[in-house]
């Protein structure tokens, strides 16, 4: 049952991933882009968890639930879905029949994955992590 | 679910006089419940609540699902809900394949209305906007309990 910090790591472990993969594949692998960057917020969600006291999720159901359970978690979540979304896409979605989606990319342009998936949702969830994991100093008066 | 002895037309009856002795529950999954006539009891009328509440909130869930599809129908092909192991599924196929980031954004926000309204206390709800799709693809998502929502309009 990994702790706060062990999740962040492992959260740095997707990101150095991502880098890797919007820096040369992006064209090629949008998809599992897509994949890694959920996992990269269920890390980021999951310490935040931990630095909370609630228990580690044993699935993504007691996750979900968790996170909107929660007032202090609303604008987690509203990035957090469209990130399992996308990933739930990439996973389950796509076969060869006409007139239907064949691919990721025709849903989730790479220029989507990059400036919404990315750079939008997990951009902001992983500020929302932050702000509850460091919060900032109290004012001196 | 069946009891040891051979299945007869009529229900074994236990009663209510018999408060101490102990009955054995055995479901499919292999739990095993021993427990008094008096517990078993005041299981099955807890359960008989529950079931009865739950009911209740579904309808009211069908009813704000129903209401908020009316108010997303330019967006919305078809509507379905379904089960998933301890969850109900919304299942939304949008009309357009391309990724909408407003619709998405108003779906995880109707799940967090639903999830913190007291009136939905025994709902859980998930939900996965889908492109247009076929069948196939669609059934891969749906359990054998399902149902399709049409909008309020």
């Amino acid at each position: 049952m990994p702790a706060k910090a062990a999740h962040l790591t492992l959260a740095h472990h997707n990101q150095d991933l991502l880098d890797h993969l919007v820096s040369t594949q992006l064209e090629k692998f949008p998809d599992w882009i897509a994949t890694v960057a959920f996992y990269k917020a269920v890390h980021l969600v999951e310490a935040l968890f931990d630095h909370h006291g609630y228990p580690h999720s044993i699935n993504h159901e007691m996750r979900n639930e968790q996170i909107k359970g929660d007032n202090r978690y609303k604008n987690i979540f509203k990035h957090y879905f469209p990130l399992q979304t996308a990933s739930r896409c990439a996973r389950y979605l796509f076969n060869p029949f006409p007139g239907t989606p064949r691919e990721f990319t025709d849903i989730y342009a790479p220029d989507d994955v990059q400036g919404k998936l990315l750079n939008h949702h997990l951009h902001q969830l992983e500020n929302s992590v932050k702000r509850f994991l460091d919060p900032p100093p109290p004012r001196r008066r | 679910m069946a009891t040891k002895n051979k299945a007869t037309s009529r229900p074994k009856t236990l009663c209510h006089g018999d408060r101490q002795e102990k009955v054995l529950i055995e479901p499919e999954n292999g739990d095993r419940f021993l427990m008094t006539m008096q517990d078993a009891v005041h299981a099955c009328q807890f359960e008989e609540e529950k079931v009865k509440e739950f009911r209740a909130q579904f309808r009211l869930l069908v009813e704000h699902l129903k209401g908020w599809m009316q108010k997303h129908r330019d967006k919305i092909r078809r509507a379905f809900l379904t089960t998933r192991e301890n969850q109900i599924l919304f299942l939304v196929e949008r009309n357009q394949v391309r990724y909408d980031l407003e619709f998405e954004q108003e779906l995880a926000q109707l799940l967090l209305q639903i999830a913190q309204d007291a009136h939905c206390s025994l709902i859980r709800l998930d939900a996965m906007p889908i492109p247009p799709v076929t069948e196939s693809q669609r059934d891969a998502f749906l359990s054998p309990d399902v149902m399709e929502l049409r909008h309020a309009g």
